[in-house]
């Protein structure tokens, strides 16, 4: 799989001061002007009932399917891309169950200030950048994610 | 655009009520008979849906699985059961079995991509109760009115947070505090059978203790339903329950025995009228039966 225009398959990365890889989205130079190449990031989940009884052997199993996609461009770890894969499914969970509700969060403020749950009050359905269907646009401040430990929801 | 390929379950494990512990669930084809295969925690994984023309994604799809008759991905027969006396199967007398696991989805783009929700799933299979579930349960025994609030109470078969989770107990209380999933049958002294939804669901604590008819628990369930009874004698209530899994209902085991003994009364009038016009009066008096 291609990661980028670019055509690379590996997607450069680091330890940091706590161990944790980091993992370091591509830049580009065009025209002499320099982009960071953002990640989409697909994640597709089954769910169903928590807990379900039958009074038989035989069982129906509805599966709900969801579809979690996060647009990155800043450093990340791992363990935080899971982290918003989990808020991004819950969110849509809590809000319409089953349907592809999107979400937008798009930082205004200085987004190395704020924790993931703040991030997500950038929720915005209405915002005219919706065409990035399904994204959590996270940015992070870079500095701070590699210098410091691993956000631990 | 994503098409969906398959959904598999894996890590399937079954709690084994007399050692207190969750075990790998092992399966047995008929034709090999000799060898189980293991569905635990890195083992093989039973097939829910798998299409090799991958369609587009849906929102929802309902998928059937029999745990006596079910296909493993990759393995060479197609006649699966975790039901058995050997291999470590699950034994056909345990009672209530119950099931848990994770579901594998596998969604083809440009190549295919496997995500496992790593949300545990408890499903219970083959649910059992005692001879009479009602017996001891503390329902209503009597009625003295033609039409009384009636307690059915009886023990149905539960999950325990410690067996589980808090997040499964929910799930549980909120599918039998559904009043749509109940029916409540009356069967009257001349014969018939009236039909009743109940009108309130109360739920005891699920207790693990003294559950042996049950498995590794029970919970005390009582439906509240304003019953009539037209005339004196015996009244047989039965209940059925329609779960989640979109199965026909079930019936929970035995029956509620109510006694009526209500107040009736007869009505008669003057034996005999005479009116000059077509115009009549009647006066009506009642008396105790």
């Amino acid at each position: 799989m291609k990661l980028s225009a670019t055509g690379r398959t590996a997607i450069a990365s680091t330890m940091n001061r706590s161990r944790t890889r980091i993992f370091i989205p591509e830049k580009v130079q065009i025209t002499g002007l320099r982009y960071v190449v953002p990640y989409h990031l697909l994640r597709f989940a089954a769910t169903s009932a928590t807990y379900s009884v039958t009074g038989a052997a035989q069982a129906n199993v509805t599966l709900r399917f969801g579809v979690s996609s996060i647009t990155i461009i800043e450093p990340f770890s791992m363990a935080l891309l899971e982290h918003y894969y989990q808020l991004a499914a819950g969110q849509r969970q809590a809000t319409s169950p089953g349907s592809d509700r999107q979400l937008l969060a798009v930082s205004k403020q200085n987004p190395g200030q704020l924790n993931p749950d703040q991030l997500l009050k950038y929720f915005d359905a209405k915002d005219p950048q919706k065409k990035i269907d399904g994204s959590l646009i996270i940015r992070l401040a870079a500095g701070k994610l590699i210098n410091q430990k691993d956000y631990k929801p | 655009m994503a098409n969906l390929k398959r959904v598999l379950l894996s890590d399937v494990q079954w709690y084994d009520v007399s050692t207190g512990t969750w075990k790998d669930v092992q399966a047995v084809s008929p034709s090999t008979g000799e060898t189980a295969v293991s569905l635990g925690v890195g083992g093989s994984k039973a097939i829910l849906y798998t299409n090799n023309t991958p369609i587009n994604m849906p929102t929802e799809l309902t998928q059937s699985i029999n745990w006596a008759d079910f296909e493993i991905y990759l393995a060479a027969d197609t006649h699966y059961s975790i039901f058995g006396a050997s291999l470590g199967r699950i034994t056909v007398a345990t009672k209530s079995p119950l099931l848990r696991y994770h579901i594998e989805t596998t969604v083809y783009t440009t190549e295919d991509v496997v995500t496992t929700n790593s949300t545990w799933h408890y499903m219970m299979t083959k649910a059992s109760f005692a001879s009479n579930a009602f017996t001891g349960a503390g329902g209503t025994s009597a009625a003295t009115d033609t039409t009384t609030t009636t307690s059915i109470k009886f023990w149905f078969p539960a999950i325990t947070a410690g067996i589980t989770n808090a997040t499964a107990v929910a799930a549980q209380a909120a599918l039998l505090q559904t009043i749509s999933n109940w029916k409540i049958y009356v069967l009257r002294p001349d014969g018939s059978t009236k039909e009743y939804t109940p009108s309130s669901i109360t739920l005891g604590s699920p207790d693990p203790g003294t559950a042996t008819d049950y498995g590794s628990a029970k919970i005390s369930v009582s439906l509240s339903a304003s019953i009539s009874y037209p005339t004196d004698g015996s009244y047989v209530i039965t209940v059925a329950f329609t779960s989640n899994d979109q199965d026909p209902a079930f019936a929970i085991a035995g029956s509620q025995a109510i006694t009526a003994n209500v107040t009736m009364y007869t009505g008669s009038t003057q034996q005999y009228i005479v009116s000059s016009d077509s115009d009549v009066s009647v006066t009506i008096a009642f008396a105790q039966a």
